[in-house]
């Protein structure tokens, strides 16, 4: 039976009233969002007047600092103050990038910013500055060049300082290196430290000493020294760091992770850092920088590279915190943060913490920004995650040693079937015996 | 009245302790960097971001000896007015800079007071503290238990994989997973309440964790509350993070 309305005259009225309230209502809601709306549109509006006025200010301010500092830098170069002219012109060198970067605010980006269009603008912003700051420096280097050698490019700069040539020996030495057994070497790279480049005392002297060790482990060609600069000579490695193989294995095997092929690639690429490694611990020495850019594949193989931090394990010397952010154990910076010497601690541990970070970064084409808590997403063989923790673990439960490591990674990389290898049948966890470590040589200042 | 760990924190922070100095440059470094990063966006880039997060613990280092935890500011909000007035003075000196005006920056003291303009802490700052303290509990059982252990329950918990797959992984029995779970567990908790107590200077903050499934005291919790409230954090603690440094 249908329901009937009890006052059917009323009908009309209360339906108006509905309708009435429903359009109040709609009314105001309208007009909150208008008022939304408009103080979303007074607040773009003043950021951009804010930052163009900002903007102005800063072009204004560097049109007169510019000047200043060209006077001030001719006034130097005159009295041949080399150091100061160098210095100042830096100081000009920045106060044009800002005044570059208020231009650019000034007539381009606030404008994207107004509109909503700053992806357009994310190219010059970001892109384009990230590329000058890393590209390739003058192949020439300003002091002298190297005696036997024609410098023929450069490779990025790290974090030491250093400038580094790509050269070629002249025939004399090319000889002379055959006939110390070092085989045909074709291409060198000089790093260098120059005063005339911007180097200063600390980076040379602690430089000079991982020379030292790097020539004990027969990874220097020669050295030398004079008035103004420090350089050493090693042979070059043609390749590409870890890190850009990693992101083709990566592009190679899909956005899941590494297949099985491209994944047994990578643990061949870990495997021959951890052999190198061990030759490096067994001589005596730790690395202190392993990380993807310091390892250059060629022909199928790993190469450790950049000996800067190169430090002898029983050092006496108090252990400092340089290294690679996520690729540095945080057990490190706390001892040397507490004075720890060089010899109280296991520099071993420590590389081996960076093998797992590396080995992590591998994996997940990214870098371990929590450390040994960062969760592994992509798809992993259960083994290779057990690596990992293992190598990133805390100093006890650790791997002892590059044997102990290499032995796992062998095992996942020899399995048929890496993905269905167990943890408990790695060789650490199996109980299988890894050759003791040898003892370590005597100490070294 | 203050946490005993909290005075204690305190004294070695004033007393100039590296450890000390260490564990709060490493639990809030990167919350100080997120938060610097948001304020600063567009205005400073990453490296610039990194150098003011660093120097607030340096101003810390300054001003700790006159710090009086006792004011009833929050802890969080005590380590936020400091990195303000740090990027505050960087904008001011650059704008000092570029206008040639020699402009001086607010004294730290002043900064730290209470009638300074400090923004208001928001929920995901307040939220990222509270997260970077479990992480720190977190960090420091793994650092004393046994690694076997302490990677049992990542395996159960932080993963989500079940007592069988874990126990056929490691070839253990299931009651030796449950119990090794338990003694890192317990470990957790007493940890849990340890880092929460030496970064809170309010009964607000002291009580956190246990409005967030995370009641460090076992008669209160239940042990599977408690894995899943400490999974979830873990699991938004460590997300992506921005792009990495260079060597230093």
């Amino acid at each position: 039976m249908p329901i009937e309305f009890p006052f059917p005259d009323l009908l009309p009225n209360v339906l108006l009233v509905v309708l009435s309230l429903a359009l109040v209502i709609l009314g105001f809601y309208l007009l909150i969002k208008l008022l939304q709306g408009v103080g979303w549109l007074l607040g773009r509006a003043g950021g951009f007047l804010g930052a163009m006025l900002a903007d102005f200010g800063r072009l204004l301010g560097s049109g007169l600092a510019v000047p200043a500092f060209l006077a001030i830098i001719v006034v130097q170069a005159l009295l041949s103050r080399d150091a100061q002219v160098r210095h100042y012109s830096r100081g000009m060198r920045q106060e044009l990038a800002l005044a570059g970067r208020a231009a650019y605010g000034l007539f381009l980006g606030n404008w994207l910013q107004l509109f909503g269009l700053r992806a357009l603008g994310e190219g010059l912003e970001r892109r384009l500055p990230e590329a000058l700051a890393t590209a390739p420096q003058s192949t020439s280097p300003r002091s002298n060049g190297f005696d036997g050698y024609t410098v023929v490019g450069n490779l990025p700069t790290g974090g030491s300082g250093a400038r580094l040539y790509v050269a070629r020996p002249d025939a004399r030495k090319r000889a002379n290196f055959t006939r110390a057994g070092r085989g045909e070497v074709t291409e060198v790279v000089i790093k260098s430290f120059a005063l005339d480049d911007g180097s200063n005392l600390p980076e040379i002297v602690r430089e000079s000493r991982a020379l030292e060790f790097a020539r004990n482990l027969g990874l220097v060609l020669e050295h030398g020294i004079d008035q103004r600069r420090f350089y050493y000579i090693t042979p070059f490695v043609p390749g590409e760091d870890l890190g850009v193989v990693t992101a083709r294995l990566h592009a190679i095997s899909g956005p899941d992770g590494l297949n099985t092929l491209q994944l047994r690639h990578a643990l061949g690429y870990v495997a021959d850092l951890l052999e190198t490694l061990d030759r490096y611990h067994r001589a005596g020495f730790w690395h202190k920088d392993v990380k993807p850019g310091n390892v250059i594949v060629a022909e199928g193989r790993a190469h450790l590279v950049d000996l800067g931090l190169l430090t002898p394990l029983r050092s006496t010397l108090t252990l400092t915190t340089h290294g690679t952010e996520y690729y540095r154990d945080p057990e490190l910076v706390r001892q040397a943060l507490k004075g720890a010497r060089v010899t109280d601690v296991d520099g071993v541990r420590f590389d081996l913490y960076g093998v797992g970070a590396l080995l992590f970064s591998v994996i997940e084409n990214s870098f371990p920004g929590h450390g040994s808590l960062s969760p592994i997403t992509k798809t992993c063989p259960e083994a290779v995650q057990w690596i990992i923790r293992r190598a990133m673990a805390e100093l006890q439960g650790r791997y002892p040693h590059a044997r102990a490591m290499l032995a796992d990674v062998r095992a996942v990389m020899t399995a048929p079937d890496p993905f269905a290898l167990k943890p408990a049948e790695l060789p650490s966890l199996a109980g299988l015996r890894v050759e003791d470590t040898p003892p370590l040589p005597e100490p070294l200042s | 009245m203050l946490p005993s760990a909290s005075t204690r924190f305190i004294g070695r922070l004033q007393a100039r302790d590296p450890e000390a100095w260490f564990e709060l440059w490493e639990t809030f470094g990167p919350v100080l960097e997120a938060q610097l990063r948001r304020w600063g966006a567009g205005r400073i880039g990453p490296e610039t971001v990194r150098d003011l997060s660093q120097e607030t613990l340096t101003a810390l280092s300054e001003s700790i000896e006159r710090h009086d935890p006792a004011r009833g500011a929050r802890f969080s909000t005590w380590l936020l007015a400091i990195a303000r007035h740090i990027l505050s003075g960087e904008l001011d000196r650059r704008g000092a800079r570029k206008r040639g005006s020699g402009q001086r920056t607010a004294s730290l003291d002043a900064a730290s007071a209470p009638s300074h303009p400090v923004p208001a802490p928001d929920r995901d700052y307040e939220s990222a503290v509270f997260r970077a303290k479990v992480a720190a509990a977190v960090r420091k059982v793994e650092r004393e238990s046994e690694f076997l252990d302490f990677n049992i329950y990542r395996l159960r918990v932080f993963d989500g994989r079940s007592g069988q797959d874990v126990a056929a992984a490691l070839r253990i029995s299931e009651p030796t997973v449950s119990r090794r779970m338990a003694r890192v567990r317990d470990a957790l908790r007493a940890r849990l309440g340890d880092v929460v107590s030496a970064f809170s200077f309010t009964a607000d903050e002291l009580d956190e964790a246990a409005r967030n499934g995370l009641d460090w005291n076992p008669t209160k919790g239940d042990d599977s509350r408690f894995d899943e409230a400490l999974a979830e954090v873990v699991r938004r603690q460590t997300a992506p993070p921005p792009a990495p440094g260079r060597r230093r």
